[in-house]
């Protein structure tokens, strides 16, 4: 495994190779006041220029984990503290326990480690200081001077530790991101319109974008993230995250309410017989969908965003309102299931979504378990911190032999540091998610509820969490959560995480990237903050973002960039959602069988087109297979066949697909050849919003395509023993509404094709259909 | 049309070289055959059916493998069965399973997983590697062998990491495999009424459509999008063997668990499939340990017990692989709640084709600590090593013929000892 500073080197000798030095120069960022240090970021741009630093000149910003190592670690603690004070040493009961080299990131650990020892203070003199020193009781004895340059670096230390530094060359980012090639502003209004409100822009919306560039693009968006598909959109991503909708399902949502306190909650078993089932379904997706209501609601009323973990309210409709004892008055209409308002519960301690019914039992505790696991969904959903991956460097468990290891073994405490506090808040909701609070306080042996260093005074131990989650919201990670949420939800990738593996062959670029990334989502989040948590601001700003918009690259690229980019640019296959509605926005007609969407429906394609139940399956496909293959070769035969006639059979001004070319249009002709060639770039454009000439190569093929097919089925209408009828087979016949399956008016059914040109394109429109830009985003 | 004009666009749209149609039928493989070099048909995999299996949430092996009496309040010394040389805990179940299987099986005692977070330990077990990064066994040997099969990758969950190896298949409603075996017939179900376009016409549309891909390839310079094309190709060579599918799949079994191993021997079996990753959970017994672990316990013994009859009567028993795994282990000492927790110390099972069987590898003592070992004997010996997730994986890789491969080598497994607990 190479050393840290080995690592390190490379990576400086790395970004030498590629002239990375060149470009201006670096920025801070402080872990306690980041606000402030942004704007002294600014300053420092402005102030320092863009001239070219020097090889070896000294450098304003000195990072933490620099001077930790160049000042404290190598120097000193490697040489007199490290051989007892490692995790089989004489000391390694102490409060001190290094790890060696050959621990996946031990540096950050071991500055960690030192960073908890030098809070703990007597007479207002760090531990840090005092023991090495022997100033206190040191089994170890004086290891340093009270006075010198190793106290010196010490209390620097302690010091820096109040406000640790972390440096970014801006320059380095930028250069990073400098070889792209990137959507344009239509092209990106294009991605962003379907991928926020699943439909396509209009031609005002793109107008818009044209002559007010990127600023317009920002009012487009302002709109489209008022509109109800955004709002169904956002459920999606959140329910992604939340997984709350498995309780979609019978009564299950039902039964997670507190029947004690809400004795009503089955109001509906009063109802006459024939009308029980449907309130029953309507009261159960309302209160599963409580949590990501109150979303909708937030985003909706332009609260600030924070509100979903601070909100003292939930949502409620007419139905879980009846549930929940609300007096019907309250509503517009109290038989309006799309009606929804807040309410508050008398004498409980709402904390937004987290303490609704449906999220403390999506996430249940156990008497051992201590809301552990609340603790845990709470850091990885709103917090961007997986608490499980500090646990992933090696520990020898074997070697836990404390009493409550999992407060004093640093094997556990690794992480339990970290979960306990919070679990402690959730104090008052027991394993059902009942509010039942105890009085009596938490456990006495697990850290103090709260958040780090911040303890949840005793006299709020019932309203624990109340009390805790809006100086939790003011934690940066709650920003950065949101920003990596709203990525994800948009691209389907996962945020990059640091890697640990300092050996791997691309630790290099790996890390590159990931800081990369990092810059960008935290300038956004950033961002968020300072509009007081508008989630408008972060969709606007990623969509910008060469995470959103890279296409390619502009110059030719080597193994070493090519690794960088690994996972540059948005390459998902759509969701069975997003390609249901991609269908519609398109070719203007759903994908349905036997009267229902065949990609939402788990009894056609939910599943094995990688959709999630947010129960069993809650992990989305994001690579396609060969039974997904199968599938859109189906949607593209089955929809073309629905939509061609159709389209065919309407004025050519009303047409969605083929506006430019009559069924009377064969090749040969020179106007019908220049309408067949409009209509091919028509569809490009339409079906996968590629903007082509006409002389295009993908138009020629496309043509070529088109002609070959009526070539084909030309002779085979002049098969002398079994000739091709003109009559379309009944399927691809336009004579209904291929939704609403009413009769179609006379002059708009279609259900002959001497020409054979309704099929030639039909075959166009499943080649389109099928192509990757329609199937991926 | 004129011939000539006809081979100017078919040349364009790259659909007509050789012995392609003119103005009249063509034959779709004819056309097909030099753009689809791996057709299902042509794919000679023959290899190991590999079946991983993870009991989800930190299994206790000395409730099933690594048997300690002294550690347990639901059996005594006298309790433990033997099977061959397979000592084994009294589990309901397991008798069943490793007296009809002990001579094909390994039982690995004393695995440090090095860690006590579930993740981590998961994707340990199941890869072979503590940190991010390397795919579930079962991507890597389905990436290596026939990526291109329909269904090559079946996973139900748990740490099924693929690296972009191979896409996974998820299970969904098997009634309609059948409509989605034919996606160009009108009713998938009677090739009677007919299909969509003619054969030429559907032929000629995948053709315009790989020719489209392959040019998008070419042009294409970010890994992710090369590699989304590479995926669709690869997912269209093979999705024409699902008919296949169909002929072998069985009525579903009433204990939902077992119509996972259902699927996937059918899977193989219809080769379209490779291999499979199965999962059972509720493992993670904090409290009341005894009774919850040990009905996991019998259920994991039936679903595995299952999995070679179904290989059996399937007749692909000779070539199907096992490695069972879990997150890690559990405590040696109950807590208060009767429970047991997180353990760094574990088992793992391997079965089948190319393991040399009836061998406990590994020690454990009274307090389940896991011993050093020779690594040249595998007797326990002070200063020697310790048993990892990968060493069982570098063992597991010889058996399933990656050693060497490109996957082996995009995924390196560095141990410093030649121990290769899966061989006699």
């Amino acid at each position: 495994m190479l050393h840290r500073d080995a690592t390190r080197r490379q990576r400086v000798q790395a970004v030498l190779a590629l002239g990375l030095l060149t470009l201006p120069a670096s920025a801070c960022q402080d872990d306690s006041a980041r606000d402030d240090a942004a704007e002294a970021d600014d300053d420092d741009d402005e102030s320092e220029g863009t001239g070219a630093p020097e090889l070896g000149a000294p450098v304003a910003c000195v990072d933490i984990d620099d001077y930790f190592l160049e000042q404290v670690w190598t120097p000193l603690l490697k040489q007199k503290c490290f051989a007892c004070h490692n995790p089989a040493g004489a000391a390694k009961a102490s409060d001190l326990v290094l790890q060696g080299t050959d621990y996946p990131g031990y540096l950050q650990v071991n500055r960690q480690t030192v960073e908890n020892l030098a809070r703990l203070e007597i007479d207002g003199t760090s531990l840090l200081l005092l023991k090495p020193s022997a100033l206190v009781e040191h089994e170890g004895g004086a290891q340093i001077a009270s006075e010198g340059p190793e106290w010196d670096a010490l209390a620097e230390l302690v010091e820096r530790s109040k406000a640790p530094v972390h440096c970014v060359d801006d320059g380095d980012i930028r250069a990073f991101y400098a070889d792209l090639a990137l959507l344009d502003e239509a092209e990106t209004t294009r991605k962003a319109v379907f991928l926020l409100a699943g439909r396509l822009p209009t031609a005002l919306e793109l107008a818009a974008v044209e002559s007010a560039g990127w600023d317009g693009l920002d009012e487009v968006l302002d709109l489209v993230t008022h509109e109800e598909g955004f709002f169904a959109r956002l459920i999606e991503i959140y329910n992604d995250v939340l997984h709350t909708d498995a309780y979609l399902v019978g009564d299950d949502a039902i039964d997670t309410v507190d029947s004690a306190k809400f004795p009503d909650v089955r109001w509906f078993d009063d109802l006459p017989e024939d009308q029980v089932a449907a309130a029953l379904n309507l009261t159960n997706d309302a209160i599963a969908r409580e949590p990501l209501m109150l979303i909708d609601w937030i985003v909706r009323n332009d609260e600030p965003f924070s509100h979903i973990l601070t909100a003292n309210y939930t949502l409620a409709n007419p139905y879980s309102a009846r549930s929940y004892g609300v007096a019907m008055d309250r509503f517009v209409d109290p038989n309006d299931a799309g009606e929804w308002i807040p309410i508050q519960f008398p004498d409980f301690p709402h904390a937004g979504l987290l303490t609704t019914s449906a999220f403390l039992n999506r996430y249940p505790t156990t008497d051992t378990n201590r809301n552990r696991e609340r603790s845990r969904v709470l850091f990885d959903f709103f917090l961007a911190t997986d608490v499980m991956r500090l646990a992933v460097r090696p520990v020898d468990i074997t070697e836990v032999d404390d009493f409550n290891p999992t407060l004093y073994n640093p094997n556990c405490s690794v992480c339990h540091d970290n979960v306990d506090p919070i679990a402690g808040a959730f104090q008052g909701f027991d394993a059902t998610g009942r509010y039942r609070p105890s009085g009596a306080g938490w456990f006495a042996d697990m850290r103090p509820p709260g958040l780090g260093d911040l303890q949840i005074p005793f006299d709020q131990s019932d309203r624990a969490l109340q009390w805790l989650t809006p100086w939790l919201v003011q934690d940066r990670r709650f920003a950065v959560a949101v920003v990596h949420t709203m990525f994800t939800g948009l691209t389907g990738q996962e945020p990059l995480t640091e890697p640990i593996d300092e050996a791997a062959p691309d630790y290099l670029q790996r890390i590159r990237a990931y800081e990369a990334q990092e810059h960008t989502f935290g300038e956004i989040a950033d961002a968020f903050v300072a509009s007081n948590y508008e989630l408008r601001v972060v969709i606007k700003a990623l969509v910008k973002t060469e995470w959103f918009r890279a296409r390619g690259t502009d110059v030719p690229i080597s193994y070493y960039r090519t690794s960088e980019l690994l996972d540059m640019g948005t390459a998902r296959v759509l969701t069975p959602e997003l390609l249901h509605r991609r269908i519609i926005a398109t070719t203007g007609i759903p994908w349905r069988k036997d009267g229902t969407s065949a990609l939402l429906s788990a009894d056609f394609y939910r599943f094995f087109y990688g959709g999630i139940d947010s129960a069993s399956a809650t992990q989305r496909l994001t690579e396609m297979n060969g039974v997904m293959a199968n599938i859109a070769d189906r949607m593209a035969n089955e929809v073309a066949c629905n939509v061609t006639a159709y389209d065919f059979g309407k004025p050519a001004a009303d047409r969605l697909l083929l506006p430019l070319v009559e069924i009377t249009d064969v090749p040969g002709d020179p106007h019908a050849d220049l309408a067949i060639r409009a209509n091919a770039v028509h569809l490009h454009q339409q079906l996968l919003g590629e903007s082509l000439e006409r002389d295009d190569i993908e138009i020629d093929r496309t043509v070529a395509l088109f002609e070959a097919l009526l070539a084909d089925g030309r002779a085979r209408m002049l098969d002398p023993v079994t000739p091709m009828p003109t009559m379309l087979t009944s399927r691809c016949q336009a004579t209904v509404h291929p939704t609403s399956g009413v009769a179609l008016p006379e002059g708009q059914q279609l259900t002959l094709d001497p020409d054979y040109t309704v099929r030639a394109w039909m075959g166009v429109i499943t080649y389109l259909l099928g192509d990757q830009r329609f199937l991926y985003e | 049309m004129d011939r000539r004009r006809f081979l100017e666009l078919a040349s364009v749209a790259g659909v007509g070289i050789a012995g392609a149609p003119l103005l009249g039928r063509a034959d779709a493989t004819e056309i097909g055959a030099p753009h689809r070099p791996i057709a299902m048909e042509d794919d000679d995999y023959d290899g190991p059916l590999f079946v991983q299996i993870q009991a989800a949430g930190g299994w206790d092996p000395t409730m099933l493998c690594d048997p300690k009496p002294t550690l347990n309040r639901s059996y005594g010394e006298g309790d433990i069965l033997t099977a061959g040389n397979l000592r084994y805990a009294p589990v309901a179940g397991a008798a069943a399973l490793f007296d009809a299987h002990y001579q094909r099986t390994v039982f690995i005692n004393g695995v440090d997983t090095s860690t006590n977070a579930h993740e981590a330990g998961r994707r340990h077990c199941a890869s072979g590697r503590l940190g991010d990064g390397h795919p579930v066994l079962a991507a890597m040997i389905a990436g290596h062998a026939a990526p291109q099969r329909p269904m090559s990758f079946v996973s139900f969950g748990s740490y099924d990491r693929t690296s972009g190896l191979v896409a996974p298949t998820r299970n969904g409603n098997p009634d309609r495999l059948a409509e989605l075996s034919h996606p160009d017939r009108i009713d998938p179900t009677d090739e009677a009424a007919g299909t969509y376009h003619t054969d030429t016409g559907h032929a000629l549309i995948r053709l315009v459509r790989d020719k489209r891909n392959a040019r998008a390839r070419e042009h294409q310079s970010l890994p992710r999008f090369r590699h989304a094309l590479d995926h669709l190709t690869t997912a269209r060579l093979g999705s024409d063997g699902l008919t296949r599918l169909q002929e072998v799949l069985p009525e579903p079994s009433t204990t939902v668990l077992h119509r996972q191993a259902q699927l996937v021997v059918a899977a193989y079996k219809a080769r379209v499939g490779v291999s499979g990753n199965l999962f059972h959970t509720n493992f993670d017994t904090h409290s009341n340990h005894d009774a919850d672990h040990g009905a996991r316990m019998t259920e994991l013994c039936g679903l595995v017990k299952f999995l070679w009859d179904e290989a059996e009567r399937q007749e692909v028993a000779d070539r199907l692989v096992v490695l069972i795994t879990s997150d890690f282990g559990r405590t040696p000492s109950y807590n208060g709640n009767a429970g047991k927790d997180h353990w760094s110390i574990t088992s793992m099972i391997a079965m089948g084709a190319g393991i040399e069987g009836n061998r406990m590898v590994g020690v454990t003592d009274s307090g389940h600590n896991a011993l050093e070992l020779d690594p040249g004997t595998g007797a326990p010996a002070s200063g020697g090593i310790r048993i990892t997730p990968a060493h069982v994986h570098r063992s597991m890789r010889r058996v399933l013929g990656l050693h060497g491969s490109d996957v082996d080598a995009m995924f390196p497994i560095a141990l410093d000892d030649d121990f290769d607990p899966l061989a006699g």
